[in-house]
């Protein structure tokens, strides 16, 4: 099953984009979201619920394309899936941003009614919430591809780079 | 030939020797039952319950027992200890208390005649105790004057490389700190530590090939991986609580392939005591296949694998070899190709043991599996051709990108707590540029600059006495290095050996002409100073870095912590000759992370970040995309070496722990999961082999070693154990077998004792 939202945002792409990759921002806007921590680059830790009902689960980011897509797959063992978002530019302050939920599971787990319901909402909030919050500030502007980091535009953290016994 | 006159356990008459089947499976109730059957030996039930409820949970103990690291806060059991850390915590929380009267009554000289497991049993230090030139008692002395003896004779050197400074795993990040400030201060880097015997070949391995000498797996990755392989290690023993996160990889699905000379237990079955199907079930079946190898041989294991590997793309291009990444970020491959298909499969089978089927169905794994991890420990370190073999390890991870991916990626496993975490702080004697211009930076004087001397490099120069005063915090030196005869003959020329410690060990009765024991408190206790209760930080084998704090009463009330006794020497020796406010170590903590927050990348706001509960990891580059190596790629290598040659009538010995053994440490003589209780001097070997000797179970023999210098050394009083070793192996205990391993004979590069492959006979005696 494939589930494809689409929703226009009047911000530019790379705002829009930058934003998309805050994953830590996300319970902002995202009402069941509770928190999101980024693991590393390629993988996140997300936290749904309301109340003292949640669920914990990773996602890794298969790939990530600046200004262009993000592909994921959640690692959750009970409801796995994969989604990809894709941004393009329709004017100097407008991006298209389309959302492609795609997994067995959910077809077998849930109606698609209500998962494009809940996936029509959520990224109308983050259409709302870009458009009002704005430019994004410092963002990690790598590329993942196929699960890897294959560049940085920034320095790698700081580390201790010395032989270890 | 040298004899080992002064051994301590050369009074074991080995009557109590046991053999039974060894078991096939690890961990379960019994499991339990032992650890709380020791622990209630050791304490009282409530301490007992302190610290098993609060160890390795957020805010509470962490387990000095290893270097596994703990899930994410809110996923710990109640119960996140194993039988191993269990015991260990107990044995620092002993009731039991070595007294002034204690050392009254027993001479050092009485003291070097008994066994380890004796002297750990006598319980914990309570006050600083002398030994002054000439006298054969150790006697009471006051704090102020123990760190003044200290301070004078340091002082009284003729240059700072005369002293060197020890540091074993137990040591706190802010020990560890303080001790390696304190050395360069004083104008020497002879900072041998105990990693140079355990994972010095895999930090340099590491380092050339991917740019950092650190596992990079998290516990994250093993959940994830397709296949995991377990090299050289034997985690039901050592890491138990790696069993719990191998057990749940099988379950999603995960296949695992272990390597190992022996059919260890834990490789086969886990029961889980913390589940149901671990308590009244079968348990986990762990290790898919186990490839019972020659020890030394994995370097072929793995260049017959990759040369597998080259040769399945050759059939199916495209679909093997991941050539976008080894084109975009290695370099190197070319070589590496061209030595590894000249590798002759049939030579690979006889040098490890396996058939080519074997080593067909590794390769088949491993084209099934998308993520792969390779862990190991000792049984790829201890070797001579250690770095060459880890590197080649790398090379089979590189093929298919098994590197900076979720569930892929290397890891050393490390067997004490805060070893990494020591080397992270400094203590190294080869610490770069950087990081001393960053000292010099924050504490305005210039550390020395020329490379120090490691473990082995110390015991050369007490030897030949250019190093005078040796000081060891934490640990046991003399039982953990090599070459026990040359070791101890070495240690007792020092005109000062000072040992900082909480309980009695060897290392306190192979005294130099003057000699302190500082008792400090465990990591159990409770740690006040002026500015209230203070917490340590440690950091675990995949890079995480969180506190500790202690809960118990301390064993004594004339206890220092170890922050504390390396700042008072400190000031007393350099106090006027730097600007350094030791004072203010000892006070808060706080004070001396806030230093390192601003010399060690990655420890940037230190204070807040050790406190969130589960501490703060500190980021592998690789992880990152980025391999800081030489060439800013990650390095395929062309690696040759093998185990050294046996000759006829002899065996390849490996060195290693017993269950119920941590470390330098026995607790009982109960190796229950290889089915030996009763006697630690016991030589298992293939009965086979036993016959070709003509030897049979119980014999008695003495080891005997022949160094690659030629030279022998003796071992004696051992009882034969036929036991499913490989033919041409055999396997003893350390640390009474150290005495059998030459002092030069170490790893290329990384100097590191290669105690798993001593050439040995067996000498039949009356």
């Amino acid at each position: 099953m494939a589930i494809e939202v689409v929703v226009d945002v009047a911000a530019p792409l790379r705002t829009t984009y930058d934003r998309w990759t805050r994953f830590e921002s996300f319970p902002r806007f995202m009402p069941l979201v509770q928190a999101v921590t980024q693991v590393r680059p390629t993988v996140t830790r997300w936290r749904l619920g309301r109340g003292p009902l949640h669920h914990e689960f990773e996602a890794e980011v298969v790939e990530q394309h600046p200004d262009e897509r993000v592909a994921w797959r959640s690692l959750d063992s009970r409801f796995p899936h994969r989604g990809e978002v894709t941004f393009a530019a329709t004017g100097e302050r407008r991006t298209r941003v389309r959302l492609v939920l795609d997994d067995d599971v959910l077809a077998h787990r849930w109606s698609e009614p209500v998962v494009r319901r809940l996936a029509v909402a959520q990224l109308a909030a983050f259409g709302r919430f870009v458009e009002g919050v704005g430019d994004a500030g410092e963002t990690w502007r790598g590329t993942i591809r196929r699960g890897r980091v294959t560049a940085v535009e920034k320095d790698a953290p700081a580390h201790p780079g010395w032989v270890h016994g | 030939m040298p004899t080992n006159a002064q051994d301590p356990d050369a009074s074991t008459d080995g009557d109590q020797l046991e053999v039974t089947e060894p078991k096939d499976w690890a961990a379960g109730v019994p499991a339990v039952a032992h650890a709380l059957g020791y622990s209630l030996s050791q304490t009282s039930p409530t301490k007992t319950a302190i610290t098993l409820l609060t160890m390795n949970q957020v805010d509470g103990i962490d387990c000095p027992g290893c270097a596994w690291p703990d899930p994410e806060p809110g996923k710990r059991h109640r119960n996140e200890y194993c039988e191993n850390g269990a015991k260990h915590i107990n044995d620092e929380a002993t009731s039991k208390r070595v007294t002034r009267e204690f050392f009254a009554e027993h001479p050092v000289s009485d003291l070097a005649t008994r066994s380890d497991k004796w002297l750990n049993q006598q319980g914990r230090l309570t006050e600083p105790m002398v030994k002054r030139p000439g006298s054969d008692h150790y006697e009471p002395i006051g704090w102020d004057d123990a760190v003044a003896l200290v301070a004078g004779e340091l002082r009284g050197l003729d240059s700072p490389d005369e002293a060197a400074f020890y540091t074993s795993g137990r040591v706190s990040n802010e020990a560890a700190f303080t001790l390696g400030l304190f050395a360069r201060a004083f104008g020497t880097n002879n900072l041998p530590d105990c990693s140079n015997m355990c994972h010095e070949s895999s930090g340099f391995a590491l380092h050339e090939t991917l740019g950092t000498g650190k596992g990079t797996v998290s516990l994250l990755d093993i959940e994830h991986a397709d296949l995991i392989f377990v090299v050289g290690q034997n985690p039901g023993t050592n890491h138990p609580r790696q069993l719990s996160a191998l057990e749940a990889a099988k379950r999603r699905g995960a296949r695992i392939i272990a390597v190992n000379p022996l059919p260890e237990a834990g490789l086969k079955r886990f029961k889980n005591p913390q589940k149901p199907r671990g308590v009244v079930g079968a348990g986990t079946e762990i290790a898919d296949h186990l490839l019972q190898v020659r020890p030394g041989s994995d370097l072929a294991l793995f260049q017959g694998v990759n040369k597998l590997l080259l040769e399945a793309e050759d059939h199916a291009p495209g679909t093997v070899l991941d050539q976008e990444f080894i084109d975009a970020a290695t370099d190197g491959f070319d070589a590496f190709a061209a030595h590894v298909r000249a590798v002759d499969l049939d030579d690979v089978a006889a040098q490890t043991g396996l058939t080519r089927a074997e080593l067909d169905t590794v390769a088949e794994e491993v084209l099934r599996a998308d993520r792969i991890i390779v862990c190991w420990a000792m049984g790829l370190t201890q070797h001579r051709h250690a770095v060459p073999t880890i590197r080649e390890v790398v090379n089979f991870l590189l093929l298919r990108g098994n590197v900076g991916r979720l569930g892929t990626g290397a890891c050393p496993v490390r067997g004490h707590s805060n070893v990494q975490g020591d080397r992270t702080m400094g203590i190294w004697e080869q610490m770069p540029d950087t990081f001393l211009d960053a000292l010099q930076a924050e504490f305005g004087f210039d550390p020395p600059r020329h490379h120090g001397l490691d473990a082995v490099g110390t015991i050369r120069a007490m030897r030949d006495g250019t190093v005078k005063v040796f000081v060891g915090v934490a640990g046991n030196f003399v039982r953990a290095a090599p070459d026990s005869e040359a070791t101890e003959a070495a240690v007792r020329r020092c005109r000062l050996t000072v040992q900082v410690s909480t309980k009695l060990n060897r290392s306190h009765t192979v005294c130099g002409e003057t000699a302190l024991v500082l008792p400090v408190l465990s990591r159990t206790e409770r740690d006040r100073q002026d500015s209230g209760e203070q917490g340590v930080t440690v950091e675990d084998s995949m890079s995480e870095v969180h506190l500790s704090r202690g809960r118990l009463e301390p064993a004594s009330p004339l206890l220092l912590s170890e922050v504390a006794v390396l700042s008072r020497i400190a000031r007393a020796t350099v106090g006027e000759r730097v600007d350094v406010d030791w004072a203010s170590f000892e006070a808060d903590y706080g004070t001396i992370r806030d230093h390192v927050s601003r010399v060690v990348p990655g420890f940037h706001d230190y204070n807040r970040r050790a406190a969130q509960p589960g501490g703060f990891r500190l980021p592998n580059p690789v992880n990152e995309g980025v391999f800081p190596t030489e060439t800013g790629n990650a390095r395929f290598t062309v690696n040759e070496g093998a185990a050294p040659r046996v000759p006829a009538g002899h065996l390849l010995l490996q060195t290693l722990r017993s269950h119920d053994q941590w470390n330098t440490v026995p607790y009982t003589d109960d190796d229950r999961y290889r089915g030996i209780h009763g006697d630690r001097r016991v030589v298992m070997a293939h009965a086979d082999d036993l016959a070709d000797l003509g030897l049979a179970q119980g014999d008695r023999v003495d080891l005997v070693s022949v160094a690659d210098d030629g030279s022998e050394r003796r071992a004696a009083g051992f009882r034969v154990v036929p036991y499913p070793t490989p033919r041409g192996s055999a396997a003893a205990y350390y640390p009474e077998t150290n005495v059998l391993v030459a002092l030069d004979d170490v790893a290329t590069t990384s100097g590191q004792p290669a105690s798993k492959a001593v050439v040995v006979r067996l000498e039949p005696v009356a």
